[in-house]
């Protein structure tokens, strides 16, 4: 990647320097498919673990969030489709302004919202049925009982999630025989069945090995044509390989904001440039 | 792992130190020999020529060493970048030291056309400039070379006198052709030795702020 | 010398080869072999008494095994006995059945409310409560069956008899209840976060999840709860007994009269039925029906419960069997999938938004219609534990009117005359304690030992595993099969006749597995690195157990032991065959007759006349007050020893 970097540096001299010094954010641009996060605080039983957290998540892009664990970062994702309101204790304030709504507020259902922002999550979790029926089962759960239909859906899932020419002869077996990675894609096919516009991935590839990971990567290069990607990952270098903004967290708070090849070139915040140099602490 | 990669890191700077003395120390002995018709001192020179590429090629691997084993980031990667760039400048101007040797062994037989003063004067500069962006990079201390855009239009104005000077000469005298042609060659590469340093140093300001600059 | 002085210390002269354990830890260890040993002796008696029996009854000349099995008629007394099994199984099959029919259900979804909905106030207030039920001695659901449930059940239906199945399932249903409700809520539990997580970020509503994730998910542990519920249903003897009749069936028509197996052997045993007789000996030959049915349910659900112990609820591996099925059907007819260029090329393809399969006009309704179905269900499971509530409560309030005005001092201290004034309890009350207090010192030593023995001493050996099933197997056994047990072993076989040592022997007998249980709980809870500790310094294996395992899981031991009595004071049918009924003083001696208070409650609720009904619910008053101080013991020896933990 840095080599890549460098080279491209080279060749497009001129261009690439007006672009890195433009300001952070969607080239100036607003859209009313971005997240904005407006003044983000989250308690777990009283202990606040997100303070304030202000940001633009651009649409149709992929964003990054990094720091050490216990920073802050899973939960600021999981508040994003409300996956937080499923945990005891766990309060929050601020909004979430997208597509014109502020997604926080208790008149929003977070089923519905949920299948508008689908999730994946670090441990690969098929649903102990086939693999037919992992996919389909957000389909049935909106009323599709068409077999026909429902196997179009399960098709166009897998194709969209490269999983389809590995598993097409073994859609009735146990998706629990798949290979983790297998698995992983399974569950990202899964998120796609159900037509989200958003995806968040919480630490996608963290039990992945290398070559299920660049394939993971490869899909999300893919997915981002089309959805807005937000990802949670604790490997720095797989941030820069695939996120187009990355924030740092630390202590529940987003130290520094920006384009992923800023943060890496040349961060701003000290604080952020002693984690991503790995002196920290 | 920091503590491995300030280490590597710490032996990589002494080099370029070292490399940026070395190709100094060419170009000045370089045009001490020419001033002096010095061939033994030019001969010197031209041995100095592989050490210097043995730096070069050193340098270059162990940065892509060092780039692919601890895939660095922000300022640790701007100073490798910087490092690639600056090893090729230096290669450059240590071996315009090794050219003007050459030309120091070309002229040596014949007189000189007058006391050589602006080409001295010249390589000065240069030196000068070399010793402050190789301090600029190691101490991160941008003010020393605020200056280098002046530095280098003073490095144009005195090649382009030297160019005139040459011109009357070789009006009033063509035997002189030769030698005068030489010179304006010479002073030529000083001007260029004065242009990489500026390279050096637009390089410099992007290890210390990450800012792409024009220098000159 | 220097300031550790280790020149003359009698350890450094003692030779490294010379053994440390002494004489007498051997014979504590092989003592405590022994004790665990026990359970193998206690196995082959159940064995022996049933096999013995079996075959005494099959030499009567009116009896064969081919009738037995196939022979569609019971009729065991008369001129011409016929004895088919046929309707008492069916009549076991209606009563169990029927029970978990209910059960099922109901503990299912109180489970899910339990796991799944219930706020961590509630399960904590909920679940304690859900278990009072398995707490309620099996004679006091009986005669709540007879007295309170039945005359309801004949007014809704009135066409049933006094004595009907039906109420004899309704209140099995709470009894079995617990079982479901505790082992279905800990699979629940143990279904992995992450589970739900998926199905919830895929916006599936939460009732969604738990009935098409967790559920299915869960299943194997909610089975074995169901058949663990069928296998006490199966065995339950006292409720039965009282409440459903003593002819038997085969008519499957829960409103009419039945007789299940444990009610026809509990007949036997109240003396209406001759001894020496093929009727008496039929007893065994059902008995050991009842065990072998009773065995099999036990034994799957036994290994589904151990599985989920060990954390592997979701099976990932497929097992033996199953490969070679699968090696043999399914793959033999599936071709192998060849890996094709193309399927390693992972590449995705363009992702095409533009294709839409969801209709989304159609969501929002669709959307409440779940949500609706959502607030149905978890109302259903309130409901359910709702259900469970209004019946203890009801339980309870019922004894205690019923049961409030017979309690005097007369009724608990004087010695019953012969009229029905002078009823008392002095003599069952009496024999209940001595009862419990020989029971204790039978099954304590030997349940506490093979606790040990299993936890501390004994390396995983085949007769170590053996023995373990061995003691697994007798936790299922149902009581009454251990009555047979102590009417055959200890009445006849050893001679004590119908005294309290049998009785105590026989319960002991029962309890044991329960306090091996309990009591290894209490072992394994102290933390492995004390022993390590005093291993370390040089203890030896007993040294380490002695002092400190021992000691810091006293408490625990002590608990266990508490409520192990307490389920023995409250059994009737294991002394069904020993106790005597008309014992009207207190015993004097361990080979005295006795009479104890369940057997007194048994005895009166089937009296013909009204007022021993009401005394009847006095002395389960006082047998539920005994129960409660019992379990107030434990509780307060377990709070304080968890309070006083440093560990």
């Amino acid at each position: 990647m840095v080599f890549g970097f460098l080279s491209s540096g080279n060749n497009k001299k001129g261009k690439e320097r007006k672009k890195l010094h433009d300001s952070s954010g969607n080239n100036g641009k607003r859209s009313s498919n971005d997240i904005i996060l407006k003044d983000i605080n989250i308690f777990y039983s009283g202990k606040q673990a997100i303070k304030d957290v202000d940001m633009t998540i651009p649409e149709k892009k992929v964003t990054a969030f990094i720091g050490p664990s216990g920073c802050g970062k899973s939960t600021l994702l999981r508040n994003i489709n409300r996956m937080n309101d499923e945990i005891v204790g766990c309060t929050y304030d601020g909004e979430i302004l997208w597509q014109g709504t502020d997604i926080l507020e208790k008149k929003v259902d977070p089923v519905a919202l949920r299948r508008r922002i689908g999730m994946v999550f670090q441990k690969p979790n098929p649903f102990p049925k086939t693999i037919f029926d992992n996919i389909a089962y957000g389909p049935k759960l909106l009323g599709i009982r068409n077999k026909k239909k429902l196997k179009e859906i399960v098709e166009k899932s897998l194709r969209d999630a490269a999983l389809w020419n590995e598993v097409k002869d073994r859609l009735n077996d146990s998706a629990m025989g798949l290979s983790g990675g297998q698995q992983q894609r399974l569950c990202i096919a899964r998120a796609l069945a159900v037509e989200p516009d958003v995806i968040l991935m919480d630490e996608p590839c963290s039990a992945l090995d290398p070559i299920a990971t660049a394939k993971i990567e490869d899909l999300i290069n893919e997915l981002k044509k089309e959805y807005t990607v937000v990802i949670v990952t604790h490997n720095m270098q797989q941030a820069s390989r695939i996120s187009d903004f990355t924030g740092f967290m630390y202590l529940g708070e987003l130290i520094e904001f920006g384009k992923t090849r800023q943060i890496f070139e040349n961060p701003k915040e000290d604080l952020t440039e002693r984690y991503i140099t790995g002196r920290f602490g | 792992m920091p503590e491995k990669f300030d280490h590597e890191m710490g032996l990589l700077n002494e080099d370029i130190w070292n490399m940026g003395v070395l190709s100094q120390k060419m170009l000045l002995l370089a045009v001490e020999s020419l001033k002096n018709r010095d061939k033994d001192l030019a001969d010197k020179v031209l041995g100095m020529k592989e050490e210097l590429y043995d730096y070069d090629q050193h340098i270059e691997e162990h940065t892509l060493k060092v780039l692919i084993l601890y895939q660095p980031v922000a300022k640790e990667m701007r100073n490798l970048a910087c490092i690639l760039k600056m090893i090729t400048y230096l290669t450059r101007i240590g071996r315009y030291g090794y050219d003007i040797s050459k030309v120091t062994l070309e002229l040596a037989d014949q007189p000189l056309v007058k006391k050589l003063i602006d080409i001295p004067n010249m390589a000065k500069i240069v030196a000068g400039m070399l010793d402050d962006v190789l301090k600029a990079w190691e101490t991160e201390d941008l003010s020393l070379i605020e200056d280098f855009t002046e530095r280098d239009d003073v490095l144009d104005e005195e090649r382009y006198s030297i160019f005139r000077e040459c011109l009357t000469y070789v009006m009033e005298d063509p035997k002189t052709i030769t030698r005068c042609m030489h010179y304006v060659m010479v002073a030529r590469y000083l001007e260029r030795c004065g242009d990489h340093c500026c390279k050096i140093a637009e390089k410099v300001v992007y290890k210390v702020e990450g800012k792409h600059v024009e220098i000159s | 010398m220097g300031f550790f002085d280790r020149g003359s210390t009698e350890l450094k002269k003692a030779p490294l080869t010379k053994k440390v354990a002494k004489l007498s830890e051997r014979v504590v260890v092989s003592t405590l072999f022994s004790a665990s040993s026990v359970s193998v002796l206690i196995s082959a008696a159940i064995l022996y008494t049933l096999i013995e029996g079996s075959i005494k009854f099959f030499n009567f000349d009116e009896v064969s095994i081919w009738d037995f099995l196939f022979g569609s008629e019971w009729i065991p007394s008369g001129t011409d006995p016929s004895f088919g099994i046929y309707p008492l199984l069916s009549d076991t099959i209606l009563i169990a059945g029927g029970t978990i029919l209910l059960a099922g259900p109901i503990g299912i979804a109180a489970a899910l409310f339990l796991s799944e909905y219930a706020p961590s106030k509630v399960r904590n207030v909920a679940k304690p409560v859900v278990e009072l039920l398995a707490g309620i001695p099996s004679i006091v659901y009986g005669f709540f069956a007879l007295f309170t449930i039945g005359p309801i059940v004949r007014e809704i239906f009135p066409e049933a008899t006094y004595f009907n199945a039906l109420q004899a399932i309704i209140v099995m249903t709470f009894m079995v209840l617990p079982i479901v409700v505790s082992i279905s809520d800990d699979s629940l539990k143990a279904v992995p976060r992450h589970m739900r997580e998926a199905s919830l970020a895929m916006g599936a509503t939460k009732w969604e999840t738990s009935i098409k994730v967790v559920i299915p998910a869960a299943a194997s542990g909610i089975s074995a709860s169901v058949l663990l519920g069928v296998a006490r249903a199966i065995g339950e003897t006292m409720v039965v007994t009282l409440a459903a009749g003593s002819i038997s069936g085969g008519h499957w028509n829960p409103l009419m009269e039945i007789q299940p197996m444990t009610s026809f052997i509990a007949q036997t045993a109240t003396g209406d039925i001759p001894p020496g007789t093929p009727q008496a000996e039929a007893a065994f030959a059902v008995g050991i029906t009842l065990f072998i049915m009773t065995y099999f349910v036990n034994r799957i659900a036994g290994r589904v419960v151990l599985r989920i112990k060990k954390g592997s609820i979701v099976k990932k591996e497929p097992s033996r069997v199953q490969k070679f099925i699968r090696k043999n059907t399914i793959d033999r007819i599936r071709k192998p999938v060849e890996i094709t260029k193309e399927m390693i090329s992972y590449r995705p393809i363009r992702i095409d938004r533009s294709i839409k399969f969801i209709d989304k006009t159609k969501l929002k309704g669709n959307l409440i219609r779940r949500k609706i179905k959502g607030y149905f269900g978890v109302s259903t499971t309130v409901l359910s534990l709702v259900l469970a509530f209004v019946f203890l409560i009801y339980l309870l309030v019922e004894v205690f009117i019923k049961g409030a005005g017979s309690i005097s001092w007369d009724f608990l201290t004087s010695e019953p005359g012969f009229r029905v004034t002078e009823a008392s309890i002095m003599p069952a009350l009496t024999g209940s304690v001595f009862l419990m207090l020989l029971t204790l010192l039978f099954a304590v030593p030997l349940g506490v030992g093979t606790a040990v023995y299993f936890n501390e001493i004994a390396k995983d050996t085949w007769y170590t595993r053996f023995l373990r099933n061995v003691i697994q197997n007798l936790a299922g056994v149902p009581s009454i099969v251990f009555g047979l047990v102590g009417l055959a072993i200890f009445v006849r076989l050893f001679n004590f006749g119908p005294s309290l040592l049998a009785g105590s022997m026989t319960l002991a007998l029962m309890i044991m597995p329960i306090i091996v249980v309990s009591s290894e709980e209490a072992l394994k809870s102290v933390p492995q690195s004390f022993r390590d500790a005093a291993r370390g310094v040089g203890a030896t294996r007993w040294q380490t157990v002695r002092d400190h395992v021992l000691p810091n899981a006293v408490p625990g031991i002590i608990t266990g032991s508490i409520l192990s009595l307490s389920r023995a004071i409250g059994e009737t049918a294991p002394i069904l065959f020993i106790g005597a009924f008309f014992a009207k003083t207190a015993p004097s001696g361990v080979m005295d007759s006795f009479v104890a208070l369940p057997l007194t409650i048994f005895f009166w609720s089937r009296h013909a006349q009204d007022e021993y009904h009401e005394f009847a619910s006095g002395a389960i008053l006082v047998l539920l007050v005994i129960l409660l101080i019992m379990n107030a013991i434990a509780i307060f020896i377990r709070y304080r020893s968890q309070k006083r933990r440093v560990w």
